[in-house]
């Protein structure tokens, strides 16, 4: 990212006190902006922040982490709503009078209350004076999603300007849904990013309930995509912090992805799935972070009982290509595990058999307490009974499972 | 157009065309031309054609809609004196825009916005002609006082409104621009040195009195 002197502005209404984000609106607004000062300090040595709330300033554009981040952690809450064309106003004029006139000049602008008393029309014209300027301005939606979400798009929109097709845009405008950590988000989204290629990752991050894509995960642009963008040898804890939530956000997904091939192909078994589906539902609607206390402790025990469990119905099941194969996968590959298991599966799917004892054994395999019945591995084990009863040989599986261990 | 009396002792104007000066396009520092309210990015930079190109109708430098105002600001690579600007203003057919009206000029500033624009008092302004009475070609103005433009390292011009503001604000069309004086060859540059923890003897060589070598 070049140099770029950053004005960040924090809504400190009483809307933040709202916990739909954990803790607080406010505190992970706080956390948020923590984030921003952190990528754009150390993204280049003279870049330059500020902050303000709501219309009054904090602290003027400065390269002083330690006074910027003293100014963030003591904001009060006003009672006022904040009014977002003024504060863009303050900010600025704060840009104007920045002393190293050399870089770009960039606006955040961080909204979590209704802009009810603002008109799209003085918004557009805030947008307008941004572009004559050459301020950009990106904008993060926390909260009251849907009455500000034209608004702001209005906004943004305005402040890009007349978009060529190919080029990047210099304004974004970030969605933080509900439960999710907004540091998250925004750590790969193109604010921090500096728009390059932000935007596969912004909307994979921001719809991460609903996609079952991949796109979120991999095509990192640094290398520290793993990591969620941050740099492990700074902030390591952070780094690792992220780098779970994005293999758990990964294994969630892939458990969807095999959730919907289940539901498509039809079983019976999809009968008692289907009571697990809602409940994986209700999880994917949840956060990545936030702790749904049942369905998360399920995900982490399942993630470590897993591999113990398949061994067990596979060796109970007396079939051969052992699910054990897969458990004993490194995680990194389950990815390309469970994507060829389920190639596969829809191929043997297509067939339809529907031998008796294939169901009576993915009825009790559901009917095992702790056992995610749409997991891949269990369906390759059950898929691969289906083939034994086709053939009507029988292998010997034990002796082929050992072998392969 | 009078050339402005000066004394001319030291340099001679035998390398010029005419008075109006040589083309500073080699002496413009491209990589920090900016435009502001340019509708499309990098517009400004383009409009400062080669003195060839100056008849063609495109590129050209339109502001935003509604919104008649432009803030060129153009840094050289050396200190120069600029004597006269040359504009054109060509509209092509479909496109919507008015030729400039009123030009501020300023110099030596590069942190210049609209607000500040409007307010500073400019280092010279220019009253256009109207674009009926001059359909072909370029016209040039002489900048006067033309004390205040020698010397300069950038100069900024702040079109403050067109021929068009009986109605609704149209924007403002420039298809050429062009800035005529002289170079003066000095550059602002860091001086280049070389710093050594412990001398090398053979670069220090200096010639003594008998000529033996006396080192440092």
């Amino acid at each position: 990212m070049p140099l770029e002197s950053c004005m960040i502005l924090l809504d400190n209404s009483e809307y933040m006190r709202n916990g739909d984000y954990i803790p607080t609106r406010l505190e992970a607004q706080q956390d948020a902006a923590n984030l921003l000062v952190g990528a754009k300090t150390q993204s280049h040595p003279e870049s330059t922040v500020g902050i303000s709330a709501g219309t009054e300033l904090l602290v003027s554009p400065t390269e002083d982490v330690g006074k910027i981040l003293n100014a963030l952690h003591g904001v009060p809450l006003k009672s006022l709503g904040s009014d977002v064309t003024a504060s863009v106003q303050v900010a600025s004029l704060a840009l104007k009078h920045r002393r190293n006139k050399n870089g770009s000049q960039r606006i955040v602008l961080f909204v979590g209350s209704p802009l009810n008393g603002i008109e799209s029309r003085a918004l557009q014209k805030a947008g307008r004076q941004l572009k004559k300027n050459n301020v950009s301005i990106d904008v993060v939606a926390m909260g009251e999603l849907e009455a500000n979400e034209t608004k702001l798009q209005e906004l943004v929109d305005a402040a890009n300007g007349r978009v060529i097709e190919g080029q990047e845009r210099t304004c974004h405008l970030v969605t933080i849904p509900s439960g999710v950590l907004p540091s998250d988000v925004l750590a790969s989204s193109p604010i921090v990013h500096g728009g390059a290629g932000g935007s596969a990752f912004a909307a994979s991050a921001a719809v991460a309930a609903a996609q079952a894509g991949t796109a979120g995960g991999g095509g990192g642009g640094d290398g520290f995509a793993d990591f969620g963008g941050v740099d492990p040898n700074m902030d390591p804890e952070l780094a690792m912090a992220l780098r779970v939530s994005m293999e758990e956000e990964r294994a969630r997904q892939e458990r969807l992805a095999a959730q919907q091939q289940q539901e498509q192909s039809s079983q019976t078994a999809a009968a008692s799935g289907n009571g697990e589906s809602s409940g994986d539902a209700e999880m994917a609607d949840g956060a990545v972070a936030a702790p749904a206390p049942a369905s998360a402790a399920m995900d982490l025990g399942l993630s470590e009982e897993e591999a113990l469990l398949q061994q067990a119905l596979a060796m109970s099941m007396n079939e051969n290509e052992p699910a054990a194969a897969s458990s004993a996968a490194p995680p990194e590959e389950d990815d390309e595990a469970a994507a060829m298991q389920l190639a596969l599966q829809m191929s043997m799917n297509a067939e339809a058999s529907s031998a008796s004892t294939s169901e009576q054994v993915s009825e009790l395999v559901s009917s095992l307490p702790g056992v995610n019945a749409n997991d891949p591995a269990i369906q390759s084990a059950l898929k691969n009974l289906k083939k034994e009863e086709k053939d009507g040989d029988k292998k010997d599986g034990d002796k082929k499972k050992k072998d392969d261990k | 157009m009078q050339g402005l009396p000066h004394s001319c002792d030291g340099h001679t104007h035998d390398t010029e065309d005419d008075d109006l000066g040589q083309s500073l396009r080699p002496q413009i520092d491209f990589a920090l031309v900016t435009c502001l309210n340019e509708e499309l990015p990098n517009a400004g930079k383009s409009v400062l054609k080669l003195h060839e190109d100056r008849l063609s109708p495109e590129p050209y430098l339109k502001s935003n809609e509604d919104d008649p105002e432009l803030l060129l600001h153009i840094p050289f690579t050396e200190a120069v004196t600029v004597k006269t600007i040359a504009l054109r203003t060509h509209v092509p057919d479909g496109i919507e825009g008015a030729a400039p009206r009123t030009l501020k000029l300023f110099t030596n500033r590069d942190d210049l916005d609209f607000d500040t624009a409007r307010d500073m008092e400019a280092q010279g302004t220019l009253e256009l002609v109207p674009p009926e009475h001059f359909v072909e070609g370029t016209i040039d103005y002489q900048l006067r006082p033309g004390g205040r433009f020698q010397n300069i390292s950038s100069l900024t011009i702040f079109v403050q409104d067109n021929f068009e503001f009986d109605n609704a604000d149209v924007s403002t069309l420039l298809s050429y621009v062009g800035i005529k004086g002289r170079g003066s060859g000095q550059k602002r540059m860091a001086v280049e040195t070389v710093y050594e923890t412990r001398g090398m003897k053979k670069d220090h060589k200096v010639k003594g009195e008998f000529g033996a070598q006396q080192m440092l």
